[in-house]
């Protein structure tokens, strides 16, 4: 009994930290639309300018980067409860939040089609055995 | 070049704080979401977050980032492996099998157009 509620504690935490993770990326996509693409970000002060100073006029990449922060004190208590090779497969369970946020999510409105929810289903499938082996 | 070292950094991130947090397991000491903060290699592992991201950058001024986000997947395929080889986690094929599905899958959602 004792086991199975911290089985359960463990799958929550990890569905947290992987929502919040989809969360942080599409506000910071949400905030990056709003700013525009980087002019040549391989130029070094271009990527230091437009990559990481001026975007946080933007109250978007803001939120999504508190947003990640979080996320990422959650992982460490995931970590420090689940196997490694459970727990890390199991973040891309994110990708699935995150295309599905971004399809849906007007502002960002990005297509759905089948080509990628045949993908979506696959990891769908592989996160289901991966969380429900044993070993 | 940049992706295989993108690829082994991911990894490495991951490999650092499951150690890392492993070890703040046995210290037991200060507040559990504290706690990690205080771990050198919880430390190391979110540094070579951070370096992955700088090194991110240069590749997607490269190489579109459809192209070249799906290779991360294959960090997955490292971290597991690492977890059997090292940390003596047992990996069965269904386990495998999983991981292969999630690559795979993965592929499919960035390269479908």
């Amino acid at each position: 009994m004792r086991l199975e509620k911290r089985a359960l504690n463990s799958a929550g935490l990890l569905v947290l930290s992987v929502s919040l993770m989809a969360a942080g990326q599409l506000c910071m996509r949400r905030g990056m639309l709003a700013f525009g693409p980087i002019e040549s970000p391989a130029a070094f002060g271009n990527l230091v300018w437009g990559g990481i100073i001026a975007p946080m006029s933007i109250p978007f990449v803001w939120l999504g980067m508190i947003v990640y922060a979080l996320a990422i004190m959650v992982w460490l208590q995931v970590l420090s409860r689940m196997d490694l090779s459970i727990a890390f497969p199991l973040m891309s369970l994110s990708y699935v939040l995150v295309y599905l946020g971004a399809a849906l999510w007007p502002a960002l409105d990005e297509a759905i089609t089948v080509g990628r929810l045949a993908g979506t289903g696959l990891i769908m499938c592989g996160v289901a055995m991966v969380a429900g082996s044993r070993r | 070049m940049f992706l295989v070292l993108a690829v082994g950094l991911a990894s490495l991130a991951q490999i650092l704080l499951k150690h890392g947090m492993n070890q703040a397991a046995v210290a037991d000491a200060g507040h559990v979401w504290l706690r990690p903060l205080r771990q050198p290699l919880v430390l190391a592992g979110m540094s070579t977050q951070v370096l992955l991201t700088c090194l991110w950058l240069v590749v997607l001024s490269h190489i579109d980032v459809s192209l070249a986000f799906p290779v991360l997947a294959l960090s997955y395929v490292v971290v597991v492996a690492y977890s059997a080889l090292y940390i003596g986690e047992t990996v069965g094929k269904r386990r495998w099998c999983g991981v292969a599905l999630i690559v795979l899958g993965v592929g499919v959602l960035a390269y479908a157009a």
